[in-house]
């Protein structure tokens, strides 16, 4: 954790939540706050509440555009939720980076793709629990877009070099982190709930994690069906060996699996035009 | 989004997995070499073959990917829009 730790302070300027998200942590601690104040702090931001409508009101959720305000989203899908919403798409607006020589769509559609094959994974789980891997699953490579803001042209050396053995363990010697641990240590830093931090860590490996292994599993699965649809691009040809603890946590059988792709490749296709966090 | 960045779901897994009671030996490697291009896709492949190897499940499992992916190529991608 110290080589962590020193590797995010010396060779990165880490984005910090903004003032809008920061004044909501502190405000959620608080008692008697209702959905109405939480709303209002929200509010304030025009851009955060066009996005969180335009996402309750996208395929995502099922609301069909039927949610008007940001109460209306915290009541109907509950705080955690929507808080956790908006962490993601702030991050993902924060992370974002222009670059020519990277298309960066499709790594957002590789990683909206997760999400969304990761909440069909979790149907026999709660909503709470879908929700969690959901946003998980659209942040599990977050630590490899660090990697392409921190530097590009070091990131193509890496991930495009022939004949280069791609793994964590590689990618720990040539940039002193690997992927997971740097999404981690970013989801940490923005107050992302330990579920949703541990489905990032463990993402390669669920197998090694005590804590969370349902939503790990969940997302590891997930990557390995949108690599195998080739849906988007990861920017890596690193493929997860098959975890059959992963695959035995979902507890599904390939007929439900079968209902679950089809489902999950509607979902994907009819939310193409959502992907682009920073329209 | 535009046509051209719609989503693209590749046709991948070999038809010697038509069922998924084949095994690894009856999997002819050169095939799937012949089919794709891009060099992270066949990566992807290789791998995924080598896992049938040992997992039961993950036979099974591209065996389902399989036959999404062609009804899912039938059903929702206009004629238009085949890749």
């Amino acid at each position: 954790m110290k080589t962590v730790k020193s590797f995010l302070a010396k060779q990165l300027n880490l984005p910090s939540p903004p003032a809008i998200i920061q004044n909501l942590q502190s405000r959620i601690v608080e008692e008697n706050v209702n959905n109405k104040d939480l709303a209002e702090i929200i509010e304030v931001d025009p851009s955060f509440t066009a996005r969180i409508l335009r996402l309750v009101n996208s395929p995502f959720y099922g609301f069909k555009g039927k949610i008007a305000s940001v109460e209306e989203a915290i009541t109907m899908l509950g705080f955690n939720t929507v808080h956790q919403l908006m962490l993601t798409t702030s991050m993902l607006n924060v992370i974002e980076v222009q670059n020519k020589t990277i298309d960066l769509n499709k790594f957002w559609l590789h990683s909206f793709g997760v999400g969304i094959m990761t909440k069909h994974l979790l149907c026999k789980a709660n909503k709470d629990i879908r929700n969690e891997g959901f946003m998980g699953g659209i942040l599990h490579d977050i630590g490899r877009m660090i990697f392409i803001k921190m530097d590009t042209n070091r990131f193509i050396s890496f991930y495009t070099k022939e004949n280069r053995v791609i793994d964590l363990k590689s990618e720990l010697e040539y940039f002193n982190i690997d992927h997971q641990e740097l999404g981690k240590a970013l989801a940490q830093q923005w107050n992302f709930p330990d579920s949703i931090s541990t489905a990032i860590a463990y993402h390669h490996l669920p197998e090694n994690t005590k804590d969370y292994r349902l939503l790990a599993s969940a997302v590891n699965i997930a990557d390995m069906l949108c690599h195998a649809f080739n849906i988007g691009d990861s920017y890596s040809c690193f493929v997860t060996d098959f975890s059959s603890t992963a695959w035995k946590e979902l507890n599904i059988n390939m007929d439900e699996l079968e209902i679950i792709l089809k489902q999950a490749l509607i979902e994907i296709d009819k939310s193409k035009h959502l992907m682009s966090m920073s329209n | 989004m535009e046509n051209n960045e719609k989503l693209e779901i590749g046709t991948i897994i070999p038809d010697a997995l038509d069922s998924p009671d084949k095994t690894k030996a009856e999997m002819p490697n050169e095939t799937i070499q012949a089919d794709y291009n891009d060099s992270n896709f066949n990566l992807y492949i290789e791998k995924c073959l080598s896992m049938v190897l040992h997992h039961e499940e993950v036979q099974q499992i591209v065996y389902i990917i399989k036959k999404v992916h062609k009804e899912f190529n039938k059903n929702i991608k206009k004629p238009n829009q085949e890749s």
